[in-house]
C-alpha cells in the first residue's frame, strides 16, 4: 500500500537569477512529523507555498494523495491544514469572527474543538485579531488549521513568535493531537531545540536540495563529540576522514560526527586506532555543524 | 542645510505612486493654465485642489517621520524636517505663482493662498484624532463663510493667512506629536499608504472603524459558504461607508458654494465614480494576500474557480456601491433642485459603471504600492475610453440611449470583459498574493 502523502520529484524554481530549488526531491509519508530546518533564505517558505500551490514552480513533479493540485478531490483539500508564515490579515475582525468566517470555507469544520483549542491555548474569543500579540496570532492561525481536524498539516514557522515557555508548552500539545489524529505534519522552523522534542524525521533543506533527511532517534544515536587520546597531537588520518570540526592539541584530538555512518559509533570507536570518548551532541549543535559545513 | 536637503528628499519620496499622480495632476494644471484662458474660480480651483493633494501626501510623509523618537528630544530633526516640509511647500506654492500673478488684482494673497491651504490640508491625515482632522482643515472653508457677514474678501485672505502662521508657530511646538506608532512594520506601512489613498484614513484608524462594524456584522459573517466578499474587502466598503464619504464630501462642497458652483456637480459626481472604483480594486488588491489561508480548498486549474469568486465577489460589492452612489446623487439633486441634465449624468454615470466593471480585473493583477509603466498605461487607457464615451455621450445626449448604441456598447463592455478576465485567470496565484 502506498503510505506516501506527499512527492515532490525534481522540484525547480527560480527567482529571476536565483536558483531556489534545484531538481528538489522529497518524499513525506502517512503520520510522518517532519522538521523541515534551513537557513534564512534556504528556500523553506518557497517549498512550503509551492507545495501549497501558492507559488508556481518552473519544473518538477508534485502530487500529493497520488494527485497532482489540479486533480485533487475535494475532499483532500479540505483535509490540508496550512498556516503560512505571513500571517497578517483580518485585523478588523474578533477572534470568534475570524474562525467562524474561516471556517466557513471547510465544510469539515469542528466547532466545539475549535471552541476547546481556543480555551485550551487562551484566546479570548472577543479580542479583535489586530490586537493579538504576534504569538497568539500565530496560535490563532493554528487553531483554525487544527480545527478541519486535518490529514496533512502544513505549518511554516509557527512558533517563532512565541516565548521559550508557552512555545515548548504549545508545541508539545499541538504535536500530541496531531499523533491522536493521525496527521501528517510538516513544520518549517530555526528553534530546533524544540523540534528534537516532537518531530520524528529532520530534513535538512540546503543549496536547493533536501540534503539530509533522517529520523531523529536514528540521527541522535549517530552523532557524538568524540575526543581522541593520544601521547601527541593527533593529525586527521584516513579513519577519522568522516569527523568534522578536527581540533589537535596536546593529548590526541577532538572533533565531531555529524554525518551518520555505515557503522554504528559503538562500532566505530571499537575499531578505532585510539582511544575514544563519545559524547552525544544536540540537534542544535549538528545543525549548526551542517549548516556551517554548507556555508 | 544638508539635514533640511535629507529631509525634503524623504518628504517626497514617501509613496512613489500618489507622487507620480501628482506630478502628472500638476502638469495638468500647468497646461491648462498656460493653454486656456480660465476665469478666476476655474484657475483658482485646480491648483488650489493640487495644492490639497499636495498637502495630504505631505502630512503623510510628515507623520512617518514624526513617529520617530528623535522627534520629541531632538530639535535639529524635527527643524530640519519641518523647514523641510515647508520649504517644498514654498517652491511648489513659487511654481504656480505666475499663474495666480494675473488675479493679484483682486488681492495679492492669492499668490499665496495655495501655501496656506496645503498647510491646512495636510492635517486631514496629521490631525491625531478625527476631530483635528476634520476641524484643522475646515478652518480657511469656515473663514471663507465670514465673506457671507459682510466681511471683505481681503480681510478673509487675510484672516486665512494669520491663520496659517498660527498654524505653522504650532507645529514648531510640537503640539502634534504622535509616538505610539512609533512601531510601524513595512507591511503596516504599505497598507497605510493604500488605505490612505483610498479612503484619506490610515490603516489604524480604518481598522478601528472596521472593527466597530465588524462587531455590529458579525452575524452575516457565516452568511455564506465560502463567501469571500469579507476576504477582499473591508467592511467599511462592503457596507459602502466608503461610497456614503464621498457623497458626504459632495453634500459638504455643495452646503457652502453658491449656486454657480453647485453646477459643477454633473463634472464632480462623473470625476469621484471612477475613483471610488479604483478605491474598492486598491483595497481589494491589498488585501487579496488573506485568502492564502484558504484558496486550497477551491478546485479548478490555475485556481479558477477560486480566481472566479474574486470577481464575483468584487463585482458584486463595486455594484452595490455604485447603486447606493448613483441613488443617493439623485436623490440629492432632487432635494436641492440643482439645476442639471439628468438624462446625460445617469448615462454617464452608467457608462462609467460599465466601463469600470469591463475593465477592472487588469487593475486586479497590477500593484498598486509601486508606480509602473503598465499601471500608468492602463490607468491611461481606462481613462482615455471614459473620457472619449463621456463626451461623445454629452454632444449626442439622444442618440447615446438609442437601442443599436446601448447594445453595440454593452457588447464592447462585455468584449473588454472577457479580454481582461481572462488576463485575471491567466495571472499566476504567486503574483496575484505579492503586491511588490
Amino acid at each position: 500500500m502506498n503510505n506516501s502523502v506527499i512527492s515532490i520529484k525534481n522540484m525547480n524554481k527560480s527567482y529571476k537569477d536565483k536558483h531556489v530549488l534545484k531538481d528538489l526531491n522529497w518524499e513525506i509519508e502517512k503520520g510522518d512529523i517532519v522538521a523541515l530546518l534551513g537557513k534564512n533564505g534556504a528556500g523553506k517558505s518557497t517549498l512550503i507555498e509551492s507545495i501549497m500551490n501558492l507559488r508556481n514552480y518552473q519544473s518538477g513533479e508534485l502530487t500529493i494523495w497520488g494527485h497532482q493540485w489540479k486533480d485533487l478531490p475535494q475532499d483532500n483539500r479540505d483535509k490540508i491544514g496550512f498556516v503560512a508564515q505571513d500571517i497578517a490579515g483580518f485585523e478588523w475582525m474578533q477572534v470568534h469572527q475570524f474562525l467562524n468566517y474561516l471556517g466557513s470555507f471547510f465544510p469539515n469544520w469542528d466547532k466545539d474543538y475549535c471552541d476547546e483549542l481556543r480555551s485550551r491555548w487562551g484566546i479570548d474569543e472577543k479580542q479583535k485579531v489586530g490586537d493579538l500579540s504576534g504569538g497568539q496570532t500565530q496560535i490563532l492561525h493554528v487553531i483554525q488549521a487544527m480545527s478541519i481536524r486535518p490529514e496533512l498539516l502544513i505549518l511554516d514557522e509557527p512558533v517563532a513568535h512565541l516565548d521559550p515557555n508557552m512555545r515548548r508548552q504549545f508545541i508539545s500539545e499541538l504535536i500530541e493531537l496531531c499523533c491522536e489524529n493521525e496527521t501528517t505534519v510538516i513544520f518549517s522552523s530555526h528553534i530546533i531545540s524544540d523540534l528534537e522534542r516532537v518531530a520524528n524525521k529532520v530534513v535538512l533543506l540546503m543549496d536547493g536540495k533536501i540534503q539530509m533527511n533522517y529520523d531523529i532517534e536514528e540521527l541522535k544515536s549517530n552523532i557524538a563529540h568524540l575526543k581522541i587520546s593520544s601521547d601527541k597531537p593527533l593529525q586527521q588520518s584516513e579513519y577519522y576522514k568522516q569527523l568534522r570540526n578536527w581540533h589537535a592539541y596536546a593529548g590526541g584530538a577532538t572533533a565531531k560526527l555529524v554525518f551518520p555512518m555505515q557503522q554504528s559509533i559503538e562500532e566505530f570507536v571499537n575499531n578505532a586506532p585510539h582511544t575514544i570518548e563519545a559524547t552525544p551532541i544536540s540537534l542544535e549543535d549538528w545543525y549548526l555543524e551542517v549548516s556551517h559545513e554548507s556555508h | 542645510m544638508r539635514a533640511i536637503k535629507t529631509s525634503i528628499w524623504y518628504l517626497l519620496i514617501y509613496n512613489k505612486l500618489f507622487l507620480g499622480v501628482l506630478s502628472v495632476f500638476a502638469l495638468f494644471t500647468m497646461a491648462v493654465n498656460i493653454l486656456g484662458q480660465k476665469t478666476f474660480f476655474e484657475a483658482m480651483g485646480l491648483i488650489l485642489q493640487l495644492f490639497i493633494f499636495l498637502g495630504v501626501y505631505l502630512g503623510g510623509s510628515l507623520i512617518k517621520l514624526k513617529r520617530n523618537y528623535l522627534w520629541k528630544i531632538n530639535n535639529n530633526y524635527k527643524n530640519s524636517i519641518l523647514h523641510g516640509y515647508f520649504i517644498i511647500l514654498f517652491l511648489a506654492n513659487l511654481c504656480f505663482a505666475p499663474f495666480l500673478w494675473k488675479f493679484s488684482t483682486i488681492s495679492p494673497l492669492i499668490i499665496i493662498m495655495p501655501f496656506c491651504i496645503s498647510a491646512f490640508a495636510a492635517h486631514l491625515v496629521l490631525g491625531k484624532n478625527v476631530l483635528y482632522k476634520i476641524i484643522i482643515p475646515a478652518i480657511p472653508i469656515l473663514l471663507f463663510q465670514a465673506s457671507k457677514l459682510g466681511v471683505g474678501f481681503n480681510s478673509v485672505l487675510l484672516l486665512i493667512v494669520v491663520a496659517s502662521i498660527v498654524l505653522a508657530m504650532l507645529m514648531y511646538k510640537n503640539i502634534f506629536y504622535q509616538y505610539s506608532e512609533h512601531k510601524t512594520t513595512a507591511e503596516q506601512q504599505k497598507a497605510n499608504s493604500v488605505a490612505f489613498m483610498t479612503t484619506g484614513l490610515n490603516h489604524k484608524h480604518l481598522n478601528k472603524i472596521n472593527g466597530v462594524i465588524g462587531v455590529l456584522v458579525s452575524k452575516w459573517i457565516m452568511y455564506g459558504k465560502r463567501n469571500l466578499d469579507w476576504a477582499v474587502l473591508m467592511p467599511y466598503s462592503r457596507l459602502t461607508f466608503m461610497t456614503l464619504f464621498y457623497v458626504l464630501f459632495i453634500l459638504f462642497f455643495l452646503s457652502i458654494t453658491d449656486d454657480n458652483i453647485q453646477k459643477m456637480i454633473g463634472t464632480m459626481t462623473i470625476l469621484i465614480l471612477p475613483n471610488l472604483f479604483l478605491g474598492l480594486v486598491m483595497e481589494s488588491r491589498n488585501l487579496l494576500k488573506q485568502i492564502k489561508f484558504f484558496s486550497h480548498v477551491f478546485i479548478g486549474e490555475n485556481h479558477k474557480q477560486l480566481k472566479n469568486r474574486i470577481l464575483l465577489a468584487m463585482d458584486k460589492n463595486m455594484l452595490i456601491n455604485a447603486i447606493v452612489y448613483v441613488g443617493l446623487i439623485l436623490l440629492m439633486i432632487k432635494l436641492l433642485g440643482i439645476n442639471i441634465s439628468l438624462d446625460t449624468l445617469i448615462t454617464s454615470m452608467l457608462v462609467i459603471i460599465f466601463v469600470s466593471l469591463a475593465i477592472y480585473p487588469v487593475f486586479m493583477c497590477l500593484s498598486w504600492i509601486n508606480i509602473s509603466v503598465i499601471l500608468i498605461l492602463a490607468l491611461f487607457v481606462y481613462a482615455a475610453i471614459l473620457y472619449k464615451t463621456i463626451t461623445w455621450v454629452s454632444k449626442n445626449p439622444e442618440l447615446a440611449t438609442t437601442i443599436p448604441f446601448v447594445s453595440g456598447f454593452i457588447i464592447c463592455c462585455f468584449l473588454l470583459r472577457s479580454i481582461t478576465q481572462y488576463v485575471f485567470w491567466q495571472r499566476s496565484m504567486e503574483s496575484l498574493l505579492s503586491n511588490k
